[in-house]
């Protein structure tokens, strides 16, 4: 194969979802999380789970964390840039009554360069719109949730969405990229000492 | 021609000093050269109740792609933050503007905000005891420089980006950014 056969790039990224981190104490017994993988038009998954739901944890003797360590492992090829992976991280709890709450949502952006990334992203909650919303909430404890939380990812007509947020979640991610530099593409930051940390 | 691939989220607010929920306006501006193959180049984040920090969490993905002919007018993201309030109503508390970085690579970037002040002695009160603010009739002079003296404007919190920028095919048309 010639280099000008070339038009697609191949992308793996790899890593595992750390931890939560409630920074008034973890009450739940049983949290778990469930993720999903958002990708744009000219993506495709090659190998991997895209969506995964992790095991019940609770926090040990940090009262604040809650390890999860969930692998991610995925293969994907693409045309375009435009559309980069993006992973939707839902946090939920049951509770001793057999009830599932949601915890939070969280959005990471899939690292673009080489290299390894810890990432934190806070939790965000909806919030109810109206005041008989509020008091339903308070007397059930359940909050209201989205229909589809890869809404959040897609970032278009949300605005009617008002939330609050309480907590983040830890993810440490890799990305080794194949045949992108082949195609014109540069996602390399130079290697320099000084003069460019202002931009970190 | 070259092209341009903005990724990343517009992250939080922070220090803003409104107790109510905020959200955020922005919009990619750039040069006559630049065209937009691909993304939303304006729309509006979901409105956040902020913390017990002050930071108001937004986590608004951004997704980008733009096509040029020159780097004249390399693109800026525009902002406008504002304010709802438990009634429903909405007024801005902030301005801002950044310049996207031009290398490849992860950047965090803080952007901090500005918004006119009420000059009169009754604006003030008014302000103080109804809420509201005062806001830009043109919104041009929050990426074009001109003009600025006649404004009067008070300092407020920052808004935090993240940005990935993969540039393409730059390097072969002989432009030199790293």
């Amino acid at each position: 194969m010639t280099e000008n056969d070339i038009t697609k790039f191949l992308v793996t990224f790899s890593g595992q979802i750390e931890h939560v981190l409630f920074p008034a104490g973890v009450f739940d017994d049983q949290l778990y999380i469930h993720y999903e993988i958002v990708w744009g038009p000219d993506w495709s998954p090659v190998s991997g789970l895209t969506t995964g739901r992790s095991q019940m944890a609770c926090s040990g003797t940090d009262p604040e964390r809650v390890v999860f360590n969930m692998p991610i492992d995925l293969l994907f090829s693409s045309t375009n840039v435009y559309g980069w992976p993006q992973i939707v991280v839902t946090v939920r709890a049951h509770n001793a009554f057999g009830g599932d709450s949601l915890r939070g949502y969280g959005l990471f952006l899939l690292p673009s360069s080489p290299g390894m990334r810890t990432e934190t992203a806070p939790l965000l909650r909806p919030r109810p719109a109206t005041l008989l919303g509020e008091w339903f909430t308070w007397i059930t404890g359940k909050s209201p949730e989205l229909v589809d939380p890869k809404m959040l990812a897609s970032g278009k007509e949300n605005h009617l969405l008002r939330s609050e947020s309480y907590g983040c979640v830890t993810a440490v991610l890799s990305m080794v990229a194949k045949d992108m530099r082949k195609l014109g593409y540069d996602n390399q930051p130079p290697i320099c000492s000084g003069a460019c940390h202002a931009h970190r | 021609m070259a092209e341009l691939h903005v990724l990343g989220q517009l992250k939080s607010a922070h220090n803003f000093q409104e107790k109510f929920s905020l959200f955020c306006r922005y919009s990619f501006q750039a040069g006559p050269n630049w065209t937009i193959v691909g993304g939303i180049p304006e729309s509006q984040t979901i409105s956040a109740k902020p913390d017990y920090t002050k930071t108001a969490i937004w986590a608004q993905s951004l997704d980008v792609h733009y096509v040029t002919r020159g780097i004249q007018g390399w693109p800026k993201l525009v902002l406008q933050i504002g304010c709802l309030d438990s009634l429903g109503r909405t007024w801005t508390v902030g301005y801002s503007c950044c310049t996207l970085p031009a290398v490849p690579g992860h950047h965090v970037i803080e952007v901090s905000c500005w918004l006119p002040t009420a000059t009169s002695l009754t604006d003030r009160i008014r302000e103080y005891f109804l809420g509201g603010s005062h806001q830009l009739l043109h919104s041009d002079i929050i990426n074009i420089g001109i003009d600025r003296y006649k404004l009067k404007t008070i300092s407020k919190g920052t808004v935090e980006l993240n940005i990935d920028i993969i540039l393409r095919n730059f390097a072969q048309f002989g432009v030199e950014y790293k």
